[in-house]
């Protein structure tokens, strides 16, 4: 079976605009061909996929309040993709910091799967996977994809609320990247 | 009917120690009197009603934990009288809070964020409690969850706040430095959880040698309290903090930028607290 670690998958994409006040657009390029820019303003992240094909999609995902309300992406990292079907991405960014200095240094982390339709693109699944606000960590390895099942599974040190006591969750991702919680 | 004591806008003033003040309400008239109280900052208000068989009344019960104008109205009879007097509070020292935490569980490195934060200062010179801008109260700064009444104008109160926050940031660093049955000591569960007060883990796991070390990548502004470089960066690679911090002093008045090769650092964050 073929697994591709949280921390070491190698598709981590950091933005390399730059110093300039207007960085250039991020992207990441897939293994297939494609890729994915992605811009991020008033609580929502606009991603932007261009497939091997050459067909575009815009998908809107939002963020939740504990994100810092100017931040922009920090960083996408692919998951695991099928051409024209699917992708598996996290987004993370930086958290909106309470008093104190607590979590000035924090980063916010989704989990999203983006299914890619005849007509358009649409968001099967999210999860928060890692926060400094709410103590959510991922263990090591944390985040374990086996592309030949389409088994996705989830792996905390510590666990969101809803998962506390299992640690972790794992999902099926049909081959239309519709998704199924376990 | 009037009140003999107190003066009006008198001033009471909360011990360093955060023990309330005794205040004497008391009046002209004879007989059972009903009080009702007031006591405001702020946004913050608590009311309340007492009835006593005499003339005087003491609210250090009604308004334990609570500062601000404290407004009182008697009533004996068909007779009733107002009087609005000020709960201000007294800073602890630094030995006070110290005392305090070493009587709390799972505090250690917590004195060491106050003192750099806030310098133990619950109040300000006017005798009412510190507020951030963004409406983080008292030594802690407590923003979320809202701090209560009580926990804005108690500092033991406003101390137990945060530590809980705290708190939760050390049982992950312990989960953190146990896994695997790896060993670890106080000293590093320390670095562990102030850094993660700030964000991120300050240790990585040295496999080669089977032990917890700081995380060899990042690199410190030693002019600032939390702001370092990631080396494995290319653009930051080979180059010395002085001539990483030539390039981006300049732009530290705000947040890093997409794209900037400096950063927020948890790992920094606890080397320039604990030394």
């Amino acid at each position: 079976m073929r697994t591709r670690s949280w921390v070491s998958g190698f598709l981590t994409v950091f933005l390399a605009g730059g110093l300039a006040a207007a960085p250039a657009q991020p992207r990441l390029a897939l293994p297939s061909g494609g890729s994915v820019t992605w811009a991020t303003a008033s609580g929502k992240t606009r991603l932007d996929i261009r497939t091997s094909k050459g067909k575009r999609y815009t998908v809107p995902v939002s963020l939740d309040p504990l994100v810092a309300g100017k931040a922009r992406t920090a960083k996408l990292q692919l998951i695991g993709e099928k051409d024209a079907h699917y992708l598996i991405l996290t987004d993370s960014y930086a958290s909106l910091p309470l008093g104190m200095s607590m979590c000035q240094a924090g980063e916010e982390t989704f989990l999203r799967v983006i299914a890619l339709g005849p007509g358009r693109a649409r968001q099967t699944f999210h999860r928060k996977l890692a926060s400094c606000r709410e103590n959510i960590e991922l263990a090591e390895p944390g985040l374990t994809w086996s592309p030949e099942t389409g088994t996705l599974r989830m792996h905390w040190l510590s666990a969101p609320q809803d998962r506390e006591h299992q640690g972790e969750q794992t999902v099926q991702v049909a081959g239309d990247g519709t998704v199924q919680v376990r | 009917m009037k009140f003999t004591a107190p003066n009006a806008g008198d001033r009471f003033t909360i011990t360093s120690a955060a023990v309330w003040p005794s205040i004497a309400f008391q009046t002209d008239a004879s007989g059972p009197h009903d009080w009702t109280w007031t006591i405001q900052w702020g946004t913050f208000k608590k009311s309340g009603t007492a009835q006593t068989t005499g003339n005087s009344w003491n609210p250090v019960v009604a308004v334990a934990h609570l500062g601000g104008e404290l407004t009182v109205t008697a009533t004996a009879g068909a007779e009733t009288a107002s009087i609005a007097i000020r709960i201000s509070g007294t800073n602890p020292s630094a030995a006070e809070v110290a005392a305090y935490l070493a009587t709390k569980p799972n505090a250690e490195g917590f004195d060491k964020i106050l003192q750099h934060e806030s310098k133990f200062r619950n109040f300000n010179s006017g005798g009412e409690p510190v507020k951030s801008f963004d409406n983080g109260y008292g030594m802690c700064q407590l923003t979320t969850p809202a701090p209560a009444y009580e926990q804005v104008w108690n500092w033991k109160l406003n101390i137990d706040g945060g530590l809980a926050l705290f708190a939760a940031k050390q049982a992950v660093a312990t989960k953190y430095l146990s896994q695997s049955n790896r060993v670890f000591t106080q000293d590093q569960l320390k670095y562990e959880a102030v850094c993660r007060w700030n964000g991120g883990s300050y240790h990585v796991w040295d496999a080669a040698n089977a032990a917890w070390v700081r995380n060899p990548g990042i690199l410190c502004d030693a002019a600032t309290g939390n702001i370092g470089w990631d080396m494995t960066d290319p653009q930051n690679t080979g180059k010395t903090a002085a001539e990483l911090h030539k390039r981006d002093s300049g732009l530290y008045s705000r947040p890093p930028a997409a794209g900037a090769h400096w950063k927020y650092s948890g790992v920094c964050y606890a080397d320039a607290i604990l030394g």
